[in-house]
């Protein structure tokens, strides 16, 4: 008997494998939600830090005005034009950041060029903005500029768009994408996040989306609302006091009109 | 055709074998099929890519040899004493048989075990193996010489596994 065939008696008869493709496949998707939820997070970190640190400076005394902002936060006060890092958002233009993640699949392919589709959501979030907010400064959190609302394309395989502003007391963005699954689909998921113990969580279905609402103002975590809308757009709307822990800029209620405003959608 | 139904065809197609691969890697099937999901999962991470590869069964093998070789290298996966038993292999001469390859495959490193694993059960050939173990051909060469003196060294004239 040679070694080939002793290696093939050795494996005849195998037990049943633990193997299973489907939860392999599932935990793959949900390993690349919450990396876009981590992204999130740390944008909107990173948002708060610029908040933070004017607002900080702001309390130091300085030689020619005590009490005011450093002039460098004015200064940055000029838009730039919104531009498109990814030239087309269609599905097949994936392919070219195929390799780190597991290819996400729109539910609705999505046909809207990349630059109509920011300056429609920049139009969109602009009129939208001050009417959720009486009253409120919005600026943009990518340069410090006034309104209008600079939206930009999202990095990574998912096709969606992102935008994030200052205002008096925190900061807030929105992410508008195509999603990868229905809402019923989704509901699963977000049972699933809300049965963890001490998650200021919940889920809800409203007007046919389905909702994943966190919140832990008190303890400085601040407002998360996501939403798988029928149409096939999901969006993610969060907010962050500066300093945290104080109340947020935005309400639960203004969050979820946000992200349950038809006109804040990838397939217009 | 859709990328994940792609996907689960090539495992369909495949779970077998790199299981039985892993197992003689490994000598457990518990453990093989702890490797064969770890591979599964970067596959299924790097499928675009990897599923555009004239040698994707090469690759999967590739990442078969990295993930046994990193499982070995981590500490609490080295052998320990214990107090349970295995358990009871059932008699006869084909599980005898098993027994001897597999105890014979443990005795060696786990570099020199793949060496044979992958010339005597993949069939492949000292370049394909070299490929496979990300090393010379001279090495895969001298690795399976020394992996079989050891078999031998384990082995009385006259078992089936002399020849």
């Amino acid at each position: 008997m040679d070694l080939t065939y002793a290696m093939r008696a050795a494996t005849q008869d195998p037990p049943v494998t633990s193997i299973d493709v489907d939860q392999l496949i599932a935990g793959e998707r949900r390993r690349s939600r919450r990396l876009r939820a981590a992204a999130g997070a740390l944008t909107v970190a990173v948002l708060a830090t610029g908040v933070a640190l004017p607002w900080y400076l702001s309390q130091q005394p300085t030689d020619h005005s005590p009490g005011l902002a450093p002039p460098s936060v004015a200064a940055g006060a000029t838009r730039s034009p919104a531009a498109c890092v990814v030239p087309s958002p269609t599905v097949t233009a994936l392919s070219g950041n195929a390799g780190k993640e597991p290819e996400l699949r729109p539910l609705v392919p999505v046909t809207e060029p990349c630059g109509s589709a920011i300056a429609r959501l920049s139009d969109e979030l602009t009129a939208l903005l001050p009417r959720l907010v009486p009253g409120a400064m919005f600026t943009n959190a990518r340069d410090g500029s006034p309104l209008p609302a600079l939206v930009q394309k999202e990095g990574g395989p998912q096709v969606g768009y992102t935008a994030g502003f200052n205002l008096q007391g925190g900061v807030m963005s929105v992410r508008v994408e195509a999603t990868t699954e229905t809402p019923e689909q989704f509901r699963v998921f977000a049972q699933e996040q809300c049965a963890q113990p001490g998650g200021h969580c919940r889920s809800a279905a409203l007007g046919g989306a389905e909702l994943l609402i966190r919140s832990d103002v008190t303890g400085g975590y601040g407002i998360d609302v996501w939403a798988v809308r029928p149409d096939g757009t999901l969006l993610l709307a969060l907010t962050r006091a500066t300093p945290p822990g104080g109340p947020t800029p935005l309400t639960e209620q203004q969050l979820i009109d946000l992200v349950m405003t038809p006109a804040l959608t990838l397939y217009p | 055709m859709p990328t994940e139904q792609a996907y689960r065809e090539y495992v369909a197609g495949n779970l077998d074998r790199l299981r039985r691969t892993a197992y003689l890697l490994c000598g457990d099937w518990h453990l093989a099929d702890d490797l064969t999901s770890t591979v599964l999962v970067k596959l299924l991470r790097h499928w675009k890519r990897a599923s555009q590869m004239n040698h994707l069964d090469a690759y999967a093998r590739r990442m078969l040899m990295s993930a046994w070789l990193d499982e070995r290298r981590r500490p609490w996966r080295r052998e320990s004493s214990t107090d349970r038993l295995p358990d009871r292999p059932a008699s006869g001469k084909d599980s005898d048989q098993r027994l001897d390859v597999l105890a014979l495959l443990a005795g060696l490193p786990p570099r020199r075990r793949a060496v044979l694993v992958l010339r005597y059960f993949c069939d492949l050939s000292v370049e394909e193996t070299a490929q496979a173990l990300g090393c010379s051909e001279g090495t895969v060469k001298s690795q399976a010489a020394r992996a079989l003196e050891s078999l031998r060294a384990g082995l009385q004239e006259g078992e089936p596994l002399w020849t």
